[in-house]
């Protein structure tokens, strides 16, 4: 079949010169003259080229064939112009680049399945709060237990706290790690099983308080060196101690931000006796049984919470209560600002797009003749179209590597840039579907950028080609082309603008609000007090263990002393939780009038509680608006006194004078109200103070159980003339000193804890900027090829401007107001497409209206002024042409 | 380039130029040169066929085993291709055949009533 399908096409040739002739014969003998009837004959037989192509498609997968030729010839017309190539290369691999950075956080977060057996039948229960409706909220373990007791859909349900940073010792010395609570059986319904030890999970551990922990394989290997003898040892986790059982599998991490230091496995308390108030702060997640639907499990969900909120009113009334697939429960909340970021990237992508487009046509131009020949020589417009489309997809190709590289880099800056809450994405493995997104991307440029230009090279007169002739009126229709394609860059990199600008705006104004006190000349430094000394473990009749107060008190005295002895320190004081800390335990409790019932259970308020050094308002530069605030003579025999801020004392017609009591301790006494402090911002920079009170650290029962995490925290501040590294260490020495099984870390200024507040919107404000400064760069060179070009095409023109006597001022403007015009244009419709996106940005803003007046002027100011250079480069070129030159070479 | 604009003249379906070359083959074994203009002369010269498109069709009817190959003698004299109906290419002839006026008679049914309204 081969050999003669072979003779066959090889016998072509002859066979239609064979039946031209017959025809020509045909035709002369009804007169014609030989050359006539050859005509005729051309004419009516139709393209012969084109006609063995198709012959020779009919057997061979030509398709394939030419595919090999035109990838061929394409790399032999890039590499013939290496200049154009690199230029297209490298924005095609930029715009790529970030476009898989961000779809590998996307295909991270919220694609990707999860990393456990039976994946799709895990889900994620949670309290619907109708006052943040679109996300789930904590739970406690009152709540688990009873869902536990109560639903018949799933197999299991337990619950799992976030990561908290707590202080751990063991082995003789302290340390800061990051700790999950979960109950044992968590690690069977994810279907895992220790690295090494067991986590039994039998009805023993069914009763409140900690059975042990178990260490993450990497912080097995980092704190122990994976010495598998550890097992069975005892550790002081923050205010619980317990057995080491089991070392978790490598690479075991929930929240994938990070994995958790230590696991505690807490016993649950079953429904029965747990309390009402039980404080919501955990995740419930379950496995539904075989057969049931997601859609199922909330329907009778619902039905258990209208039983529960019958039953406990105060607990579950108003509370709704949702079930969702576990991943989306775990990243769901992602999904909004990673496809806004897809969206900025995209435009990137666009905008890189539009720039080859440009170029493509610009060599589109010089290939007019090349173009040509081939079509004279009987090249079919849809082969040309697909040749040069060939041309375009190689080059996207090209740029998808270079991009797929990139974004090697370009996920770790990712995550060195997001907060710390945003879940990492650099450990995710390069899977099918970024390969497929990635290719998908490159088909989708290469397409987009090549369509415009191979249609317009194809449509080419190839009389007016071959002459070399019709220039003018082909390159006109070109320049409106470019001027389109330079508009829509202008506008797209404008909307970018204006999104990182007002990210920028409210970063600006974020860290210049005034946090309530003076940040400067202070250093501050975090102190986790752990140990038999700090905590009796032995009475574990509540989940929260004993803090026994006095030997904090010492502690807390002799760190002042030594701290103030210090050279260079002015004075050093302290508080449990210094404002804006990420991560902060307050002591939350709710109080008592004096003379007046305690609150029921539904209108408790709880207020931030903490306890503070006698100086710590001077050190911080926090004004007393009333009264006094905490002094020395506030000591334990003293009457016990409180200091509370603005917003605590607008909950009372007058109150100085007032006395109250927390709730938090059984030793609690009576607190007079002695004075009223500013507000600080205690939370976030962007959120009201909440209500809160001061107390002297002298003043404190001896044993507290409830809210012992903020009584084991101390953050120290200290202030100095001159804060150097130097002080910094020698703060960080004399705590260790005098707590050296406790965790000392996070030692910085207070002005550094101020700033990294701020990292949330440092992390939109630095990524939106690099994507709109990109945006800005590949429009300005944009602009800059165009007038370049256009320069280069009219030189005649100008040349014979200037001859006729036009200043070379006269030129530049000429040229610069082309730019000009083509930036306006791209501005005013910039601005208007603005109006539809920044909306989508307005949850992140701050003190910043999305179409917020100044921000829209000055990022159109920037952007014009900076086309303006673009196109000045070639306009100053215009000017400096010598006429007599260009006249003569033409 | 090439393309025909005459008004009268009708371009031919896709794929039923195959079935004009079975047909034309019914007579007897013939070349591309006497296939084209039988088809030309046969209609009236009604259906142009771009002379040239006839070998990929021709070609493709040997892919399918419709007709077969030999070498030949033009009336030139000279060495040809001459094509001939493979007993395969009979039957397909004849179910093609059927199916086209099918077709025809109901695209021709749907085409009428709207005439006779006008």
């Amino acid at each position: 079949m081969k050999r003669r399908v072979k003779r066959l096409l090889n016998d072509l040739d002859g066979e239609i010169r064979e039946h031209i002739e017959l025809a020509m014969q045909e035709s002369m003998a009804r007169g014609m003259t030989r050359e006539e009837a050859r005509h005729a004959a051309m004419l009516k037989f139709g393209n012969v080229t084109r006609v063995k192509e198709d012959v020779r498609e009919v057997w061979t997968a030509v398709w394939l064939e030419q595919l090999v030729q035109d990838v061929r010839f394409a790399l032999r017309g890039l590499r013939g112009t290496p200049g154009f190539t690199l230029v297209a290369m490298l924005t095609l691999a930029i715009g790529i680049g970030a476009n898989t950075t961000i779809f590998n956080a996307i295909n991270a977060l919220l694609l990707r399945p999860l990393p456990y057996p039976d994946q799709d039948r895990l889900v994620r229960v949670s309290l619907r709060d109708p006052k943040y409706p679109q996300y789930g909220a904590p739970v406690s373990w009152t709540d688990v237990a009873h869902w536990k007791a109560d639903s018949n859909v799933f197999e299991q349900i337990e619950g799992v706290s976030g990561p908290d940073i707590v202080a751990m010792s063991g082995g003789g010395f302290g340390e800061r790690a990051s700790v999950q609570h979960s109950n044992a059986r968590l690690f069977p319904l994810l279907g895992l099983k220790p690295f090494l030890g067991s986590i039994p999970a039998d009805d023993k551990t069914e009763t409140a308080g900690l059975s042990g922990v178990a260490l993450s394989y990497e912080f097995w290997q980092r704190r122990f060196g994976g010495n598998p003898k550890i097992l069975g040892q005892t550790i002081f986790v923050d205010t619980y101690s317990g057995p080491i059982m089991a070392v978790m599998n490598p690479g075991f991490d929930l929240f994938a931000t990070g994995p958790a230091d230590i696991f505690e496995i807490d016993g649950v308390p079953s429904a029965a006796d747990s309390g009402i108030g039980d404080p919501r702060w955990i995740l419930a997640i379950a496995k539904l049984k075989r057969g049931v639907s997601v859609q199922q499990a909330q329907a009778e969900m619902e039905v258990v919470e209208q039983h529960l909120a019958q039953q406990f009113p105060e607990e579950y009334k108003g509370m709704g209560v949702r079930v969702e697939p576990l991943k989306q429960g775990l990243f769901g909340w992602s999904a909004y600002i990673l496809y806004l970021l897809l969206a900025a990237v995209g435009f990137v992508l666009l905008i890189a797009c539009v720039n080859v487009a440009n170029l493509l046509l610009v060599r589109a131009d010089s290939r007019r003749k090349e173009m040509g020949v081939r079509v004279a020589l009987g090249a079919g417009r849809t082969r040309l179209i697909r040749q040069l489309l060939t041309e375009s997809l190689v080059l996207a190709g090209a740029g998808g590597l270079g991009g797929l590289l990139l974004s090697i880099w370009g996920i770790k800056l990712f995550d060195m840039l997001s907060p710390t809450w945003m879940p990492r994405t650099a450990n995710a493995p390069v899977d099918v579907r970024i390969i497929l997104f990635t290719f998908g991307v490159c088909m989708l440029t290469g397409i987009a950028f090549g369509l415009v230009p191979a249609f317009r090279a194809s449509k080419n007169d190839v009389n007016e080609a071959l002459r070399g002739e019709g220039r003018t009126t082909a390159s006109a229709s070109r320049q409106r082309t470019q001027n389109v394609l330079v508009i829509a860059e202008i506008a797209v990199a404008l909307v970018l603008l204006i999104c990182a600008g007002l990210m920028i705006n409210t970063l600006l104004r974020v860290l210049r609000t005034n946090p309530g006190f003076a940040p400067e000349h202070l250093v501050t430094a975090q102190v986790r007090l752990t140990g038999d000394k700090y905590i009796d473990a032995t009475d574990s009749q509540h989940l929260g263990l004993n803090v026994i107060h006095p030997p904090v008190e010492l502690f807390c005295r002799q760190v002042l002393e030594r701290l103030q002895a210090l050279p260079g320190v002015e004075a050093a004081a302290f508080v449990d939780w210094l404002p804006l800390l990420e991560n902060t335990q307050h002591a939350r409790p709710a109080f008592r009038m004096a003379g007046q019932a305690p609150p029921l259970p539904g209108e408790r308020s709880a207020i931030l509680l903490d306890s503070i050094s006698p100086n710590y308002f001077r050190v911080m530069g926090i004004p007393i608006l009333r009264g006094r605030g905490i002094e020395e003579q506030d000591t334990q025999s003293a009457p016990w006194v409180v200091v509370i801020n603005e917003t605590m004392a607008h909950q009372f017609r007058d109150p100085l004078g007032q006395v109250l009591t927390f709730d938090d301790s059984p030793d609690e006494r009576p607190r007079q109200i002695v004075g009223i402090v500013k507000n600080v911002k205690d939370y976030a920079m962007d959120q009201d103070s909440r209500p809160q009170a001061f107390v002297a650290y002298t003043q404190l029962p001896s044993r507290i159980s409830d809210f012992s995490e903020a009584r084991l925290h101390k953050s120290v501040v200290v202030h100095a003339r001159f804060v150097s590294k130097e002080l910094m260490e020698s703060v960080r020495k004399t705590i260790v000193e005098l707590a050296p099984d406790s965790a000392v870390f996070g030692v910085t200024t207070v002005q550094q804890t101020v700033s990294a507040s701020a990292n949330d919107w440092r992390f939109l404000s630095r990524l939106l900027g690099l994507f709109a400064a990109v945006a800005l760069l590949l429009a300005a060179i944009g602009i800059y090829g165009v007038m370049s070009y256009s320069v280069t095409q009219r030189s005649h023109e100008i040349g014979l401007r200037m001859a006729l006597g036009a200043q070379p001022g006269q030129v530049l403007g000429l040229v610069l107001r082309h730019a000009m015009k083509l930036s306006a244009v791209g501005v005013l419709i910039g601005v208007a497409a603005s109006f539809v996106a920044t909306p989508f940005l307005s949850v992140y803003l701050y003190g910043v209206k999305p179409h917020d007046a100044l921000t829209l002027v000055l990022v159109s100011a920037v952007l014009i002024g900076v086309t303006l250079f673009a196109g000045y480069v070639p306009a100053q070129r215009a000017a400096r042409i010598d006429p007599m030159g260009t006249l003569r070479h033409e | 380039m090439s393309t025909r604009e005459e008004r009268e003249r009708i371009e031919l379906l896709q794929g039923t130029l195959d079935l004009l070359i079975l047909r034309t083959l019914v007579l007897g074994p013939a070349h591309g040169h006497a296939i084209a203009k039988a088809i030309e002369f046969r209609s009236d010269d009604v259906l142009q066929v771009e002379q040239g498109s006839l070998y990929p069709a021709l070609h493709r009817l040997i892919k399918r085993r419709l007709i077969s190959v030999e070498d030949g003698t033009s009336e030139n004299n000279r060495r040809a291709k001459f094509y001939r109906l493979t007993a395969n290419g009979r039957k397909q002839l004849a179910h093609e055949t059927s199916k086209w006026q099918k077709f025809a008679g109901a695209i021709a049914r749907i085409l009428r009533p709207t005439e006779e309204r006008e």
